[in-house]
């Protein structure tokens, strides 16, 4: 049976989010045709508000509702650190911790050719601006430790060098806390791969957090 | 490790099958098409979840059914186990397991010989790396993860070369791929090389007892890279507890730097250990071409075998032989030699056409059973 066009075009708008396919968009349709107006009107106007206010910070590039955001716009943040992530949800993830105080710099993907994903489709020619006006200490390179998250890490890393800044990629290994019978094997052999030199000449004792 | 029975419905050309198994070196016989290798292919779906050779679980529904399953049951280090696997069409499986195993992910412990596979000497390098590889797998911690992240790393180099040379990207757009692909070619390279050396001395020990005292099989690991790099070069293994190579590192990212406007122009990657080879060598002459078909399958029994005793190696436990049509073209000298071999294994099944020629008995005693008309029931004697 063909739906009247309004119902039709609603269902067609919901299956092209993603994770919905046509039975979820057909369910969510209906949900919203036979509850009450209000409820309608409610999720319209979230959407559109949330696509009105939420642009990209100038700064860091995260999503945001003000310019800057409230992190970059933070005076108590150490604005010397900056923490390098593929997506706003890492920021998310990095800001439960609490701990660290620095900025952070979001780059809305990796680099990857088969997906047809260069340097220039990512925010990486604004953290080259942010790093040449100098008042940067410290990238800390925080993408996913998978071929593609290592790869665009070592592309930032090559743009970054010439410009006398600090880049450090974040470590990977054992979890805190956790038993070492636990940990997985691979995890296990890539966490003696990055072990560190302990006692008083380690070059690695001490890395900023901007926390102190 | 033990399997005790086995259980059909509805695969292939079985509609219900129970059978019970003995310990010691099972053989199967029956005339060709009754059954015998589906009977040895389905404990190996039930213990690894993958069947012989090109399996679709489509194909393996008898007809005119709308699925199958396949069980076993037996004991690993004396633990009782039982593996189940399902299939319904068009398209739904399950594996479920009771004991020590979670199949897939650490499956049961099974070594298998089917008669392709003489292709690991007589064919192409493919078939060699594919047998590097299964071992390393098994061996080596952290080879799957590198052995993909290291194909990933390839595709999108290539992807990218391409680019390069419609000038959609700089060139040096190329230089982080080369350095991951480097990371993690040397991790293959390095995976590949311990099972190597693992492998020397159970290959010629295997060799030896399968064909005879003097006669001897070596195989060496060819990697692709010696092409690219000076030679004297060092490519061996470091004492470095871990698998980064750092000097290999070194010698990969040359590689590629070195090949990189050839690569340019061609599209692809041309070197790395996607090309690697192993060379399998008897009595100090090449296999591939200076073996006869019965010395080509006798080495790859024993590269099968020297699979299964680094299994051993590698997970403690004695794995299940499952051989299919082992004998054929071997003399009664071998296949002596092979039944002597085989009964130091806890449990071996192997399929034969046909009684004539094989031994009734051996140090210990053989088990046989009949295959036909959708049965398996002992032969008495």
């Amino acid at each position: 049976m063909a739906y009247p066009s309004p119902i039709a075009n609603l269902i067609a708008q919901f299956g092209r989010l993603p994770g919905i396919g046509p039975k979820t968009a057909q369910r969510l349709a209906f949900h919203l045709l036979e509850s009450p107006p209000s409820e309608a009107q409610a999720l319209a106007e979230a959407i559109l508000t949330a696509r009105q206010k939420v642009r990209f910070c100038s700064e860091c590039q995260n999503l945001t509702d003000q310019d800057p955001c409230a992190v970059c716009s933070d005076p108590r943040r150490d604005h010397g650190l900056v923490c390098v992530v593929e997506s706003p949800r890492d920021v998310a993830a990095m800001e439960k911790i609490h701990d660290y105080r620095g900025t952070y710099h979001v780059l809305h993907g990796v680099i990857s050719p088969l997906d047809g994903v260069g340097p220039d489709d990512l925010r990486i020619g604004a953290l080259v601006e942010r790093v040449r006006k100098g008042h940067i200490r410290e990238v800390i390179l925080a993408t996913n430790p998978d071929v593609e998250g290592e790869a665009t890490a070592l592309y930032i890393q090559r743009l970054l060098q010439p410009l006398g800044v600090r880049v450090t990629r974040i470590a990977r290994g054992i979890p805190a806390g956790g038993d070492l019978d636990y940990v997985d094997e691979v995890t296990l052999v890539r966490a003696l791969e990055g072990r560190r030199e302990m006692g008083e000449n380690a070059p690695n004792r001490s890395t900023p957090t901007g926390n102190a | 490790m033990i399997i005790s029975s086995l259980q059909l419905r509805d695969y292939r050309s079985y509609e219900k099958l129970a059978v019970e198994w003995p310990q010691g070196v099972v053989v199967l016989v029956g005339r060709n098409g009754a059954g015998k290798t589906n009977v040895l292919e389905a404990m190996v779906l039930a213990c690894t979840g993958h069947g012989l050779g090109s399996f679709r679980d489509q194909d393996a529904v008898r007809h005119g059914a709308g699925g199958y399953t396949v069980a076993v049951a037996g004991a690993a280090s004396s633990v009782p186990f039982n593996l189940r696997r399902s299939f319904q069409l068009p398209d739904v499986r399950a594996l479920a397991a009771e004991g020590p195993f979670s199949p897939p992910a650490n499956p049961a412990p099974v070594v298998t010989f089917s008669p392709e596979d003489v292709y690991i000497v007589k064919g192409g390098p493919g078939a060699r790396r594919r047998y590097l590889d299964e071992l390393a797998i098994t061996a080596v911690t952290g080879y799957r993860r590198a052995w993909l992240d290291y194909h990933r790393a390839v595709r999108q180099r290539n992807e990218l070369l391409r680019a390069v040379r419609k000038r959609l990207s700089p060139l040096a757009d190329l230089e982080p791929w080369e350095m991951q692909l480097a990371v993690q070619a040397a991790r293959v390279h390095s995976g590949r090389l311990r099972v190597q050396n693992a492998l020397a001395g159970l290959v010629s020990e295997a060799y030896e007892r399968l064909a005879g005292v003097g006669r001897s099989l070596q195989v060496t690991y060819r990697p692709d890279i010696v092409r690219w790099v000076d030679a004297g070069a060092d490519l061996s293994l470091s004492a470095a507890p871990d698998h980064r190579q750092e000097h290999l590192v070194e010698a990969y990212r040359r590689a590629y730097e070195s090949t990189r406007s050839r690569d340019i122009q061609l599209g692809v990657t041309a070197v790395g250990p996607h090309r690697d080879d192993l060379e399998i060598s008897i009595d100090g002459l090449p296999a591939r071409t200076h073996a006869s078909q019965g010395q080509q399958r006798t080495a790859a029994l024993a590269l099968r075998m020297a699979q299964s005793m680094l299994v051993e190696d590698a997970t403690r436990e004695q794995p299940v032989i499952c051989l299919d049509d082992v004998y054929s073209e071997l003399d009664d000298e071998r296949r002596h030699l092979v039944t002597e071999f085989l009964m130091g294994y806890s449990q071996v099944f192997v399929t034969a056409a046909s009684r004539e020629g094989l031994p009734s008995s051996g140090s210990k005693p053989l088990y046989y059973y009949v295959v036909e008309d959708g049965l398996v029931r002992p032969l008495t004697i």
